[in-house]
């Protein structure tokens, strides 16, 4: 086993434990196994030298129960009040979580909005090109006036897209980000 | 051994363990080892009685780009120890009744 799998299934094991308790728990094995691993024993034997991940929990809940460290546990009379107040606080989340989610396709909805703006005035120059031979034979000035105003979109076009593409790239990355944040989870171990 | 006295004994082995020096958690197992076993699982509550009794002060130091805690004994924790070596002399009395061995020196 390596020390990450060790660490995370202790980390499963203590999820009774209050999470301060369990962070102090989880640094202290973290901890004696990198010393192990520094005095040139390999990872693996470093972790099979530990005591059982099982064991392990066992005594650190039993410390943390002595001394109240382990989460507390839902009184039969506050599961009842959950379960009668299901028709109260389930349309609260569901709305809740509605109005998230619409805020986040809101924010793709912009950013398609902008590459379709951005994708629009890139055909700017060849719809300039076309109109410069159309009016070519009636009106020099109008149809070098058609031509410029193509090629002056289509760079903007270029200039809009980039930024809108480097934007597209962070809001996709920060998404994950946002769940663990809103699930209250936490990168690592 | 029962469980509370064995517990009781640990947390002095554990103080004597860095009486001359600061240590840390890997460090406390490796000067134990030649005397008793004691596992990390062990240790780990053993540690956080002491700190909470004041018998010990931690603190974090910097090593290889990660923290290391450190356990550095204070009076009362001397104290302690003192008081285990004091009791020895009424322990070994007690000893000789339950072996049943008078003559036991």
């Amino acid at each position: 086993m390596t020390k990450m799998e060790y660490l995370k299934k202790l980390k499963h094991a203590l999820r009774r434990v209050k999470a301060d308790e369990r962070k102090k728990s989880l640094a202290y094995f973290s901890e004696v196994i990198d010393d192990r691993m520094e005095d040139g024993i390999p990872e693996s034997d470093a972790v099979a030298e530990l005591e059982s991940v099982e064991a392990a929990a066992e005594r650190i809940i039993a410390e943390a129960e002595a001394q109240g460290q382990l989460k507390k546990r839902l009184s039969a009379w506050e599961v009842s009040l959950i379960v009668v107040g299901f028709p109260l606080w389930f349309p609260v989340l569901l709305t809740i979580g509605i109005v998230l989610l619409t805020l986040y396709l809101l924010v793709w909805i912009i950013i398609v909005t902008l590459f379709l703006v951005s994708a629009a005035l890139v055909v700017a120059a060849p719809a300039g090109i076309v109109g410069l031979f159309q009016l070519l034979d009636q009106n020099v000035a109008s149809a070098f006036a058609v031509l410029a105003t193509g090629l002056v979109g289509s760079g903007l076009g270029i200039a809009l897209f980039i930024p809108v593409l480097y934007i597209a790239q962070a809001y996709l990355k920060a998404t994950p980000l946002m769940w663990n944040k809103l699930t209250g989870r936490k990168a690592g171990y | 051994m029962d469980a509370q006295l064995k517990r009781g004994f640990l947390e002095i082995c554990v103080l004597a363990a860095m009486r001359e020096e600061d240590a840390y958690g890997y460090k406390i197992i490796k000067d134990l080892s030649p005397y008793m076993e004691i596992s990390e699982s062990t240790l780990y509550p053993i540690l956080k009685r002491l700190e909470q009794s004041g018998c010990v002060t931690v603190y974090s130091v910097e090593h290889n780009g990660r923290l290391r805690k450190y356990y550095r004994i204070t009076d009362t924790g001397r104290e302690k120890i003192g008081e285990f070596l004091s009791e020895w002399d009424s322990l070994m009395r007690a000893y000789r009744f339950i072996r049943g061995d008078e003559h036991y020196d």
